[in-house]
């Protein structure tokens, strides 16, 4: 488990993050197979795989389970090759919606309220609200994957990840109205502004959310409102 | 002492650098956590905070899948707070205005960021294809050996990332904070609001949901008109 934590150290263009699946899977496969059997099971785990690091470790646990029922000569509904084929893919789109659409931007605006505060301790607030859930996900799933085999795929459906993944974001898009509004308040403070122009910053937002979904990069975004505001205040 | 600085604040970088992708990615990497350890580790946190506010949100939203590589805001963030913290130190300036000063350089340089990266990933498929030749000829001691060099390739990639950052901040701001000091100190309130604000956008422009930006007004005028109240 604790190698699977590094699971892209080598993460390469060619098969992913493959070497890094084998490097987790090596000591098991060392204990179970031998010689030939050996050479197999390490080019079976270097074929190319893809998927969401925090999401490897279900499947990484079933692979193990797996393997241990292909050295017993035990067969199962699916092969090791098949199962991680088939669910790399799904398990990266849920943990790419769920961790870094939904728990990172979650986390990042909660630690920001802190950091707006002048708070130091934004960062470790920051580290926590995302990692207790990441690590409870990593090593329980791990484990279950071993213990269920392929019955974790059902486990992992019952969890509901695209609609908590929904949540989360409405979640975040409310925070982050609010500490919008809290930075557009402090700012009319600092400037000695009336409060009215506050309100201004609303359609702002609104034309940078549509520049966004016609292309617009952030930087450009961020280099066209410097100059903005140096023109405005130079002049 | 600027020496002990950038050793500092390099090994920073390739700590944070390595949690990005190769390490166990547990948020190291994002500038609100880089940018303020950087900033203690340096002598002031309250800049690394700043830097880190005006960095988070600017490309939170770009998703990391597949072969996509975003542009590199950690090496920006603690690159663009040893400028700040070094500059500020060395000329007294304002610490706001240097900070957003040099975001504001950081930020085109680390898109080098990702011309690094692409070369780490690519000694790394060398490593590859060196592992799957030495697999099928029977030795199979190499796979740890292999998979650990990748996290070299990707130490080295952050740190260079970092040196490029700093060594052309530091042409830029020597021979540029001058001129727009004024500049700076008028507007750097705006820009420490506009910065977490485009961020903002970035996000709601990038959630696809039906009803994101009707939330984020509601939450908006509602907060602000309950602040203004209060």
């Amino acid at each position: 488990m604790c190698r699977c934590l590094l699971l892209q150290a080598s993460w390469n263009f060619g098969r992913l993050q493959n070497i890094g699946f084998l490097f987790a899977m090596a000591p098991a496969l060392r204990w179970l197979y031998q010689d030939d059997d050996l050479e197999m099971a390490f080019a079976r785990h270097l074929e190319k795989f893809n998927t969401h690091p925090y999401m490897a470790g279900p499947i990484l646990g079933v692979s193990l389970e797996l393997e241990e029922k292909r050295r017993a000569g035990e067969e199962d509904l699916v092969d090791v090759e098949n199962f991680k084929t088939m669910t790399m893919a799904p398990y990266g789109a849920m943990g790419d919606a769920f961790f870094w659409g939904g728990m990172r931007p979650l986390a990042a605006v909660i630690a920001l309220f802190f950091a707006l505060y002048g708070s130091l301790l934004a960062p470790l607030v920051f580290v926590l609200v995302f990692n207790v859930p990441h690590f409870w996900c990593r090593l329980v799933w791990f484990w279950k994957g071993y213990r269920q085999g392929l019955g974790m795929v059902r486990t992992i459906q019952g969890w509901g990840f695209p609609d908590l993944a929904i949540r989360i974001k409405e979640t975040t898009v409310i925070l982050l109205g609010g500490m919008c509004a809290y930075l557009v308040f402090l700012l009319t403070g600092e400037e000695g502004m009336p409060m009215v122009y506050g309100l201004l910053a609303a359609p702002l937002i609104c034309a940078g959310v549509f520049m966004v979904r016609k292309g617009c990069s952030s930087l450009a975004l961020l280099i066209s409102v410097a100059l903005m505001v140096f023109l405005s205040v130079g002049l | 002492m600027f020496l002990f600085e950038l050793i500092a604040a390099a090994l920073i970088s390739i700590i944070a650098g390595i949690d990005r992708t190769a390490g166990p990615q547990i948020m190291l990497s994002r500038p609100l956590v880089a940018a303020p350890l950087t900033g203690l580790v340096l002598g002031n946190g309250m800049i690394g905070l700043e830097v880190g506010v005006l960095l988070e949100l600017i490309w939170l939203a770009w998703v990391p899948a597949g072969a996509s590589i975003p542009p590199d805001d950690t090496q920006i963030a603690v690159g663009a707070t040893f400028l700040s913290v070094v500059f500020t130190e060395y000329w007294k300036a304002d610490p706001t205005a240097m900070a957003v000063f040099a975001v504001l350089i950081s930020c085109p340089l680390g898109r080098i960021g990702v011309f690094f990266d692409r070369l780490a990933r690519g000694y790394n498929d060398r490593g590859n294809s060196r592992l799957l030749r030495s697999v099928k000829n029977g030795v199979l001691e190499e796979v740890e050996g292999v998979h650990l060099l990748g996290l070299l390739y990707f130490g080295l990639s952050s740190v260079l990332s970092f040196l490029v950052i700093v060594l052309a901040g530091t042409v830029i701001l020597l021979n540029f904070y001058p001129l727009v000091e004024k500049l700076l100190l008028m507007g750097s309130n705006f820009l420490k609001t506009a910065f977490p604000l485009i961020g903002a956008a970035t996000i709601i422009g990038t959630i696809r949901l039906g009803h994101t930006v009707t939330l984020f007004l509601v939450s908006f005028m509602s907060t602000l008109l309950l602040l203004w109240y209060f």
